[in-house]
């Protein structure tokens, strides 16, 4: 070919070539050398994730430090339906390797949906082998949460959601203490999303919850649940509240509210049954609300046990409004309107107490106020100050209408007199732990204020006694034991107005009466036929008393054994000595 | 055959580019199914080097006496490969057992062949007339390639087009006003620079050798383009232009067109001046990278091997389109030596393009990186080119 041109063309070609190789190795330079750190930066974003560990949730103790609500690493087995079309091969084998009822899983199945078989459950490798090969079952490992006592205690301690965070109850009150600190490691992930672990990288363990150890009596509760069952069971009530409180220190040492739930699933329940109605429900408690008219009564010296009054048989007005007694009383003493519970004697005392100072006794005794209770979603009832009062309002508060109360409330209230007049915050935790066993926190009782002497207290216990020896109470009475209680039958309010045939039974009790240990609380709502607090809400009390004297182990049959020796012995010395007021009397004669 | 007669740089350059590029492949394809592909590159890379003694062997002649009926065949397998069921894809591929062929590879040769034959035949190009027939030859490819769809490839053709005018004696300012009309349709995405462009045609046509018949054809035919462009694209909705951009890459780009490239210039830039090792890139490793042993093979090269390694590849490129050029340049006859500048064009049209593709200097086009991506059929096409360059130098003096 022709020289010159292709020297010439050669030439041409070099710059083309020069050109473009100086475009690419500019891009090169500004993309290898110049951001290089940026970019390096990048591929490190791209790649480094921190993956977190997840921290083990805290167990929930009871006071024993029996567990109540456990985290352990076990296996979800999810059942899918439509991915086993022979379900009826898979789902009794299912039911047998997870051991739940196999009915429960054919009632799941029928829906058609994906369900949760179990959660939690703890197999070994071989059996998660098995159960993986079964059509329609999936494993995934994971920290289950499990609440060994069912359904027992199930208000107190809550539930936790799919993510393990609390929703309810303990669970969501010490969330941040149960849940503890996840920790994470620096890991390498690919393109698709998978992690490689990188060797040498970061890594942080994760703190794991602490341990809550609640004030709960896991077989007082177990006691209280299966009574409060019977009880509306036999009264045919709606619900019931049933509330066991140490005066001494205000440890809730049960709690129940039926119908309840089962903590381990929820969902299975309706949402109205998954409420702490014993803190989060306000009623108008009626009768039992007179023991803070009685100790206003006591404090100003209003009246004495043996003062008369005169219950005008049966019917009363009071600024037009006509209070009635479910019995006509004539002329009786103070201590029999108490013991059989007169309306119309104690709104006549209720005038000599006074608005002002009938107020403060039940701001006192913290009517109106939560009581602080470490648990979520407390009411503090309701207490209207003097001057929203009608001109009948003293008369319908000191007979417990016109103002609303908690079961919490209610018990701590009576825990004031039982305990010797300190109102005190009722205790649900005692403290947390470390999973070493060692205390990190101890929440110690709390007072918050005095409310009556000792003396005061003891004049109340006194008339509260005499309720169930002889008036209202008298089913509550325990051979052996003396039992200071006060019930009430309080007619429901709907729409402003009080309807007929509507009750809440309750009755409020403590024991031993000269040394209580013990506070016990029973609403039912409704109960069908008998009605009176005495009727329904007195023999659930008794039997709950009974079955824990007899129960070994529980703590209030401990304290109830330990009053007893201590009162033989005390009894008995009375006896050996009966001009002796103790062990060193003899010297004397 | 005298040894000294023999580009031994050439096949060196060409043997450590395969090298490189099966050691690329097996980093990139490390973990996962990649022993396979590794495998079966190496028998592509066996069987290309087969082709390449083959056809260096093959008297140079017979490619002349074949060029038209070897580009009719051609056109004919491309017509096949749209016509055949495609399997939900692109048509591109003829299968025959495991391997499947691409048509369009081949058909790159063999367009080169058709036209060194064509502006052999003819005196040194001048007017815009007598390149009617070489722009025919190079369209029916072009537009059946484009229906496949694989607009990359089809480029490539018009890349074959302008340097072998150039080549064959054509003005350069014949080969520069050629090529506006498509920069025009570039620049008219925005008006400043399509002004700007104009402009500066206008200015070369004024100072140009042009009779005044065709500077206004070529002015005409620049104003034309540039007022129907945006007009048409902005008749377009937006999905069309979405599908139109798809037409563009149609499956390279599933997770935006953003990505790869982003992830591209990670990998290369996160390698720095000497790389992160082999077999040591995270980018590739973490499978971040798309298409990592085939179109962006470049960017695990520079993860690995950072700025030196890249300059390395670089220089073995640069090595053989040197030998490429001088093969050209000393070839006995004007259709061989128009056949080494088209294979010359065509390996550094796909170098430039793919490698700016990695380092997101030009868009996503999908162009393999000769001799280095994974695939049998640029494989085997690059060592037949390289073979036939092989040929020619060889027979350069025995003319």
């Amino acid at each position: 070919m022709i020289g010159d041109t292709h020297r010439f063309r050669v030439k041409g070609l070099f710059v083309a070539g020069i050109i473009l190789w100086a475009i690419l190795l500019a891009r090169l330079v500004q993309v290898q050398i110049v951001d290089q750190p940026t970019l390096a930066e990048a591929a490190r974003y791209n790649h480094d994730c921190r993956q977190r560990i997840p921290a083990r949730r805290g167990d929930i103790l009871d006071r024993d430090l029996e567990p109540l609500a456990r985290t352990v690493s076990g296996y979800a087995v999810k059942f899918v339906p439509s991915e086993a079309p022979g379900s009826g091969d898979v789902l009794p084998r299912l039911a047998e390797l997870i051991r739940v009822d196999p009915q429960v899983l054919w009632r799941k199945a029928d829906s058609g949906r994906p369900f949760m078989a179990a959660r939690g459950i703890l197999i070994d490798d071989d059996g998660a082998g098995v159960l993986s090969a079964m059509d329609g079952v999936h494993l995934t490992r994971e920290q289950a949460r499990v609440y060994p006592q069912g359904r027992n205690g199930a208000h107190i301690i809550g539930f936790v959601g799919v993510d393990n965070t609390g929703l309810e109850g303990t669970e969501l009150q010490f969330e941040s203490v149960l849940s503890g600190v996840p920790g994470w490691a620096v890991i390498a992930r690919d393109g698709r999303g998978r992690g490689h672990s990188l060797p040498g990288e970061f890594f942080r363990p994760p703190d794991d919850g602490r341990r809550i150890v609640l004030t709960l009596d896991r077989d007082c509760q177990a006691i209280v649940e299966r009574e409060l069952q019977r009880g509306i069971e036999e009264s045919g009530a709606r619900w019931g509240v049933v509330v066991v409180m140490d005066p001494r220190n205000g440890d809730v040492v049960a709690m129940a509210n039926a119908p309840g739930f089962d903590p381990n699933d929820p969902c299975e329940s309706p949402q109205g049954d998954r409420r702490n109605r014993a803190i989060t429900d306000f009623f108008e408690p009626g009768s039992t609300f007179k023991i803070v008219t009685l100790a206003a009564a006591v404090r100003h010296r209003v009246v004495q046990p043996d003062t008369v009054l005169n219950g005008d048989n049966g019917c009363a007005r009071f600024d037009g409004y006509c209070i009635r007694d479910h019995d006509s009383y004539g002329e009786i003493t103070f201590r029999e309107a108490v013991e059989h519970s007169s309306n119309i004697c104690f709104a006549k005392v209720a005038l000599g107490i006074g608005r002002e100072r009938l107020y403060q006794m039940a701001r006192d005794f913290g009517v109106g106020c939560p009581t602080g209770i470490r648990l979520p979603g407390e009411t503090g009832g309701i207490l209207r100050a003097p001057r929203e009062w009608s001109r009948r309002s003293l008369a319908t508060i000191s007979i417990g209408q016109e103002v609303a109360v908690s079961v919490l409330q209610l018990a701590n209230l009576v825990a004031v007199v039982a305990n010797g007049g300190t109102l005190m915050v009722p205790r649900i935790a005692l403290g947390v732990r470390n999973s070493h066993g060692d205390w990190v926190a101890r929440y110690d009782p709390v007072e918050i204020r005095r409310v009556l002497t000792v003396d005061e207290a003891a004049q109340v216990t006194d008339y509260l006694v005499g309720v169930v020896e002889r008036g209202t109470g008298y089913r509550a009475r325990i051979p052996g034991i003396p039992v200071a209680g006060k019930t009430g039958t309080a007619q429901k309010a709907e729409n402003g107005a009080y309807v007929d045939g509507k009750y809440i039974a309750s009755f409020v009790g403590y024991l031993p009466a000269d040394d209580p240990a013990a506070v016990i609380v029973v609403v039912l709502d409704e109960p069908r036929e008998k009605f009176y607090g005495g009727e329904v809400a007195a023999p659930v009390f008794r039997s709950i008393v009974e079955r824990m004297t007899t129960t070994s182990g529980v703590c209030l049959g401990n304290d109830i054994i330990r009053w007893r020796i201590n009162n033989d012995v005390r009894l008995a010395s009375i006896d050996a000595c009966p001009s002796s007021n103790g062990d060193a009397g003899g010297a004397r004669h | 055959m005298r040894p000294r007669d023999f580009d031994w740089l050439l096949l060196v350059s060409v043997l450590l580019l395969s090298a490189v590029g099966l050691a690329l492949i097996y980093s990139s394809t490390s973990g996962g199914d990649g022993s396979v592909l590794v495998r079966r590159q190496i028998l592509w890379v066996g069987m290309g080097l087969s082709a390449l003694l083959v056809a260096q062997l093959i008297p140079f002649k017979t490619y002349d006496v074949l060029a038209y009926f070897a580009y009719t065949a051609g056109i004919l397998a491309l017509v096949f490969v749209l016509l055949a069921p495609g399997e939900g894809g692109p048509h591109r591929w003829i299968s025959s057992g495991p391997f499947r062929f691409q048509p369009s590879e081949i058909a790159k040769l063999l367009v080169v062949f058709a036209l060194a034959r064509y502006l052999a035949g003819k005196k040194k190009p001048g007017g815009f007339r007598s390149v009617l027939v070489p722009f025919a030859i190079v369209a029916v490819p072009m537009i059946l390639v484009a229906r496949q769809p694989d607009l990359g490839t089809a480029m490539v053709f018009g890349a074959i087009l302008f340097p072998l005018l150039y080549w064959a004696g054509m003005e350069p300012i014949y080969v520069a006003l050629l090529v506006t009309p498509l920069i025009s349709m570039l620049c008219a995405t925005a008006l400043v620079s399509w002004i700007v462009f104009v402009l500066v045609i206008m200015a070369i046509l004024y100072f140009g050798p042009l009779r005044a018949g065709e500077a206004a054809f070529v002015l005409l035919l620049n104003f034309a383009i540039g007022i129907v462009t945006p007009f048409l694209w902005g008749r377009l909705e937006p999905y069309q232009k979405n599908r139109i951009l798809s037409y563009v890459n149609p499956e390279k780009d599933p997770l935006g067109s953003g990505y790869q490239i982003l992830q591209s210039k990670v990998a290369i830039g996160s390698g720095g001046g000497l790389g992160k090792g082999f077999l040591e890139g995270t980018q590739k490793g973490l499978e971040f990278l798309p298409a990592r042993h085939t179109d962006f093979i470049f960017s695990v090269a520079g993860e690995e091997f950072g700025f030196v390694g890249v300059l390395v590849i670089l220089g073995l490129f640069l090595m053989v389109i040197w030998r490429g050029v001088r093969i050209a340049q000393d070839a006995k006859d004007k259709f061989a030596s128009l056949t080494a500048m088209g294979i010359t064009s065509v390996l550094t049209f796909h170098v430039f393009v793919n490698i700016g593709m990695t380092i997101g200097l030009l868009p996503i086009t999908g162009l393999p990186l000769p001799l280095l991506s994974y695939g049998g059929s640029s494989c085997l096409m690059f060592m037949v080119a390289v073979g036939i360059l092989l040929a020619i130098g060889r027979s350069r003096r025995a003319g």
